[in-house]
């Protein structure tokens, strides 16, 4: 009776494993006719067939009681309304990108970043580096200055919270500024880019305790957490002027 | 017509894709004793106690593999009185969707009378794809739904 089982499973599901898109596909010597068709591999009928039997296998541990959790909790309701950023009209919204210093939560205007890679070394110049210049780094090729925000902003530094948040893999590195004029922040934490409309952006307190709240151009509520937004005009023109 | 197809062994079946809210994974069900063997159990689906069919059982007498790729489809029913009312059913291999119109499914021919929400073939490269009538299955269903949620 087991045999009987296991070959008419064996039917139904017959393993493939045929990787050829590493032998004669995109990865491979390229001979294979389809690629004339569907051009890439990511686009051919066999690859898809083949991404689909991935899914022919047992649930993997804790999968089934973390959905039960799911269904059972979130509302359906929630989710129409989830997407409240997404339908904000372009003239009213910012789009801002959230990034975490220590335990600060910052934010700086998607306009002027270019872009967010991962840690890369930092090259020190002799005689010119400092806690606020860390020195140059190389992003594409392209040698760039790095400046540390958290000193900038008069953060406490990261070495204290490094006993706190062992995972270092979130760390980043930031590249803002326009075309001539670039920096490169190391960041502890991206969490992605959100839009947020105008209205939503509350002033800074009038009370200003920190160096940080200088640079403040106002707060947003996100996630339960405050998040500054900073002024960036201000703090290139800050940097312009303590570093060049 | 968008039509949501799935397998029940290795057959192709579809529904209409207007009717499902969302497909959704597999999961454990509590289990209700009474009602006819193809009733997999009643879950809790956001807040409310939802039945979910297994259709391999329904169609075929063979209940669904517990595989990633046997899925839940939501479908959403009125009820007499306007309300909507939600049912899961559960397929193997719920991994795609197809767009076909109307009128391409051909009769069969046969009509079963023990199951008439077997509804029409239509031919695709990958096979002889049937529909299944959702109102004539929710007739068949209905009597069940109303013990499970306990009306």
């Amino acid at each position: 009776m087991f045999e009987s089982l296991t070959s008419e499973s064996a039917t139904i599901h017959p393993p493939i494993l045929n990787d050829c898109w590493n032998q004669i596909g995109v990865m491979g010597d390229r001979s294979c006719r389809e690629l004339k068709t569907v051009i890439h591999c990511h686009d051919c009928p066999v690859y898809a067939a083949v991404g689909d039997s991935l899914l022919e296998r047992e649930p993997p541990a804790n999968y089934i009681s973390e959905w039960i959790d799911i269904l059972a909790e979130t509302a359906p309701e929630a989710e129409a309304s989830e997407s409240n950023g997404a339908l904000v009209l372009a003239e009213e919204a910012i789009s801002i990108m959230i990034f975490r210093l220590g335990n600060q939560k910052l934010a700086l205007p998607v306009r002027i970043l270019q872009e967010v890679t991962h840690p890369c070394l930092i090259q020190p110049l002799p005689h010119r580096s400092n806690q606020l210049f860390l020195g140059l780094v190389n992003i594409r090729g392209e040698t760039l200055l790095c400046a540390s925000l958290s000193h900038l902003l008069n953060l406490e530094s990261p070495q204290e919270k490094a006993t706190t948040t062992p995972i270092e893999n979130t760390k980043r590195m930031m590249v803002a500024g326009q075309s001539e004029e670039k920096w490169v922040f190391p960041v502890d934490e991206v969490y992605g880019t959100y839009r947020f409309h105008l209205s939503e952006l509350r002033d800074a307190p009038v009370v200003i305790t920190k160096a940080t709240e200088a640079y403040t151009q106002g707060v947003i509520h996100w996630e339960g957490n405050k998040v500054n937004y900073l002024d960036s005009e201000l703090l290139f023109y800050t940097l312009n002027h303590k570093i060049l | 017509m968008l039509m949501l197809v799935f397998y029940i062994g290795k057959n192709l079946y579809a529904i209409e894709s207007s009717r499902v809210v969302e497909v959704i994974p597999r999961l454990t069900y509590r289990e209700v004793h009474h009602v006819p063997e193809y009733v997999a159990g009643v879950f809790n689906y956001r807040g409310s106690i939802v039945p979910v069919i297994d259709l391999c059982r329904l169609i075929r007498g063979i209940p669904s593999k517990g595989f990633l790729s046997t899925r839940v489809m939501m479908v959403s029913y009125p009820q007499p009185d306007g309300a909507l009312r939600y049912v899961g059913l559960m397929a193997e291999r719920v991994i795609e969707a197809l767009d076909k119109a109307e009128t391409d499914f051909k009769d069969t021919g046969i009509q079963a009378n023990t199951a008439p929400y077997l509804g029409g073939i239509i031919t695709d490269k990958k096979g002889m794809i049937q529909r299944i009538r959702l109102e004539q299955l929710f007739a068949e269903v209905q009597p069940i739904n109303l013990i499970a949620a306990g009306v």
